[in-house]
């Protein structure tokens, strides 16, 4: 797991659908937010130290003028394995532009009691 | 002596317009997972039936006029020859005129009866549009997070077809009959032609 990220670590149970993520994409220079409007904003997960991605799922433009996107998990994308995941969020805006975020979102996931 | 130096040293800044994520975790829409079965069960089964029984009569009273026939038939008998072998008449006898008798006969129109048909073709189309569209929540919106449009168009074609096949038969029936009866005598011996019974004088025709 990278010591270095600023991200807060998420803890997942097996076969959850919660908690959701929201992503506030915002300006390195301005501050300001970016506008998501006809942006595909996407969640590739893969387990830590693996160059499998095990699903790929698209957020939900929450409020894209804002750039605020929600992440929802879907029945079956988290019937994984314990272990530690990592998340690469990727932003295509509606001009075609591709911008992936650096630090990668780091998981940790452990089993389900039932 | 004392130098004194001094650095002007150059600073570089560096904007990278890079973007920045802000991560939040919790819960911040309502998720409804629907499971929704879409059936369409329909039985596009048309069923067409005719009775193909048409009725038709047409019936022309023809009239025929026959041409009219005028039946004028003289009788003469003058057989060039004098009527007695011996004078038991006078000799400026003078044999009178002969009879003559008209018969007139009326034209007779006999009605003609024809039955006819035309022959009829029947058609006729039938089509029937079905278009079936199901929806989460019946209608398209923003929550709906599956959309499932289902369209089935049923397109049935049929056509009945009669065809009346009608013989058109006329009975054209004249008949005509002309009968005479009568008598015809040719005497100029007596005013009353009946005085004789029998031919003593004269000649006389029975028609019939």
């Amino acid at each position: 797991m990278a010591a270095n990220s600023s991200f807060p670590l998420v803890r997942l149970v097996r076969n959850d659908t919660a908690p959701q993520l929201r992503f506030t994409i915002t300006d390195t220079v301005t501050g300001g937010p970016v506008n998501l409007t006809g942006a595909t904003v996407t969640l590739h997960f893969r387990a830590v130290n693996t160059t499998t991605v095990l699903l790929s799922r698209q957020a939900v433009l929450l409020d894209p003028t804002n750039g605020v996107v929600i992440l929802i998990w879907l029945p079956g994308d988290l019937d994984q394995p314990e272990g530690e995941y990592e998340g690469e969020v990727e932003i295509v805006l509606n001009t075609g532009e591709r911008e992936t975020i650096f630090v990668p979102l780091q998981f940790v996931l452990r089993e389900e009691f039932a | 002596m004392r130098l004194r130096v001094v650095v002007s040293p150059k600073i570089l800044r560096l904007s990278v317009l890079a973007k920045r994520l802000a991560l939040a975790i919790g819960r911040f829409v309502g998720v409804v997972q629907n499971v929704e079965i879409v059936k369409v069960d329909s039985d596009p089964k048309l069923t067409i039936s005719k009775i193909p029984q048409d009725t038709v009569a047409v019936i022309d009273d023809v009239a025929i006029p026959l041409p009219l026939k005028n039946i004028l038939e003289g009788v003469g008998i003058d057989d060039g020859q004098p009527y007695f072998l011996e004078d038991y008449v006078a000799e400026d006898y003078v044999l009178g005129v002969q009879v003559i008798k008209v018969f007139t006969k009326s034209p007779i129109l006999t009605g003609a009866t024809a039955l006819s048909a035309p022959v009829l073709t029947l058609q006729r189309s039938f089509s029937d549009g079905f278009s079936a569209t199901d929806d989460i929540d019946g209608e398209l919106s923003d929550s709906d997070d599956i959309l499932l449009e289902v369209f089935k168009a049923t397109d049935t074609a049929s056509s009945t077809s009669d065809v009346s096949i009608i013989s058109v038969g006329k009975t054209l029936l004249d008949s005509s009959e002309v009968s005479d009866t009568g008598f015809l005598r040719n005497q100029n011996y007596t005013e009353d032609m009946t005085y004789f019974a029998e031919d003593y004088v004269g000649e006389s025709r029975v028609l019939s």
